[in-house]
């Protein structure tokens, strides 16, 4: 198999492209992640650093907890899974079609944040995958051009991974002169100096793309800074607290007074005070 | 660049599991007895957590005694869009993160007895005299 001897993942998904490949890519690194390929084509990555389909459709609301529970009740095959959901009214086809895209080609870009480690091929595991899939040529040139962009409006994109932007006092909902879109007042929203772009895109269940274009814009108008607050360190000791009267050092332990044993039929022996049955 | 406490304060050492492990988002310290001792917590109340960090691990502990499935290593609950996982620290402490959606468990379980380990050492001078 070609596909094995690949100088790097791109290189390795075009020659499973060829091969019309079927399984799984396992690919370690910080963060790693999962390729779930579908005939040669992408039709899912699953990383920690972006949000899933499932994350996506659940965090933000689009489908409610319960109904999707239902629906995975119906389907233990995750392949197949989108056919229900689109069967139960839950959301759309072309709706599910978009985000399941979005959501490949997101997790492309959250991987090629970071340097990938090695990669191990194994057997096709169920995912939410999207119909038919995304040509493995065309991720890698989306994703270049994603990670380009950045580059160019902001700086090192893998730098914007870490800041965890703070809002700038004052710039509440009601700043005047500034006029947001619910998106970017969203991300506003949710920015506490405390979560990465990657963390806001799980917390908004957005893409973390679109996030930091979003974060991007936010602190060219001023909106945001990036910024981390240092935590004062102040704590209660862990020690045993100490008794009113301390006790000597070899005094045997406290005896432990065991509970009431249950009888059967017989009560409590604790409450012997209680009026007797007439047995 | 942000500004980190030093790892030797019980602070430092849960920002820097949260900034090593990704989608770890807030941490509780507590004693086993429910108490609160640090937190680097956000929406969470630190209080609650330490109380029912206590409760969860001791009854996790008889349940693993129970079904006679070996020691308890830590308690992972898989929720909706999210994850909480209590682990102890030594005899005396607990430790309960959450996570979002996208926590990276391999990650958080190599981590995790490191960052055990640093706690259980700074806790250790509440006894050491």
């Amino acid at each position: 198999m070609t596909a094995h001897a690949a100088r790097n993942v791109p290189a390795l998904l075009l020659g499973l492209r060829d091969e019309g490949f079927s399984g799984t890519v396992r690919v370690s690194g910080h963060p790693g992640g999962t390729i779930h390929l579908r005939n040669g084509l992408v039709g899912a990555i699953e990383t920690p650093g972006a949000p899933t389909v499932t994350s996506a459709l659940l965090t933000s609301g689009r489908i409610d907890d319960e109904a999707w529970l239902a629906v995975c009740a119906t389907e233990p095959d995750v392949d197949r899974l989108g056919g229900h959901l689109v069967a139960a009214g839950l959301i759309g086809a072309a709706e599910l079609e978009v985000v399941c895209a979005a959501a490949v080609f997101d997790g492309a870009f959250a991987m090629a944040l970071s340097p990938p480690g090695s990669w191990e091929l194994s057997d096709r595991e169920p995912a939410l995958v999207t119909e038919p899939g995304v040509e493995p040529q065309q991720l890698t040139e989306e994703t270049a051009r994603r990670v380009a962009l950045l580059s160019r409006s902001w700086g090192a994109p893998g730098e914007l991974t870490r800041v965890r932007p703070v809002a700038v006092t004052g710039s509440g909902p009601r700043r005047p002169g500034v006029r947001l879109t619910r998106r970017h007042q969203g991300v506003l929203d949710h920015v506490n100096g405390r979560r990465t772009p990657r963390d806001l895109a799980f917390a908004l269940g957005r893409g973390l793309y679109a996030v930091m274009l979003d974060l991007i814009r936010l602190e060219a108008l001023h909106l945001v800074r990036w910024d981390t607050r240092a935590a004062p360190d102040s704590r209660p000791s862990t020690a045993p607290r100490p008794s009113r009267t301390p006790p000597p050092t070899d005094a045997p332990a406290p005896k432990v007074v065991p509970l009431p044993k249950r009888r059967p039929r017989g009560g409590s022996p604790g409450h012997d005070a209680a009026p007797r049955g007439g047995s | 660049m942000s500004e980190i406490p030093p790892p030797e304060s019980l602070n430092g050492i849960l920002t820097s599991l949260r900034e090593r492990v990704m989608g770890v988002s807030e941490s509780v310290l507590s004693t086993v007895d429910g108490l609160l001792v640090v937190a680097d917590s956000d929406t969470v109340h630190p209080e609650s957590v330490a109380a029912l960090a206590a409760a969860t691990l001791g009854v996790s502990r008889r349940m693993a005694d129970t079904t006679g499935v070996g020691a308890l290593r830590e308690v992972v609950a898989r929720c909706g869009s999210g994850h909480v996982i209590v682990v102890a620290v030594g005899d005396r402490a607990l430790l309960t993160v959450k996570g979002d959606d996208g926590l990276d468990l391999a990650a958080f379980q190599r981590e995790s007895p490191a960052t055990v380990e640093q706690l259980n050492k700074v806790l250790a001078s509440d006894v050491a005299h």
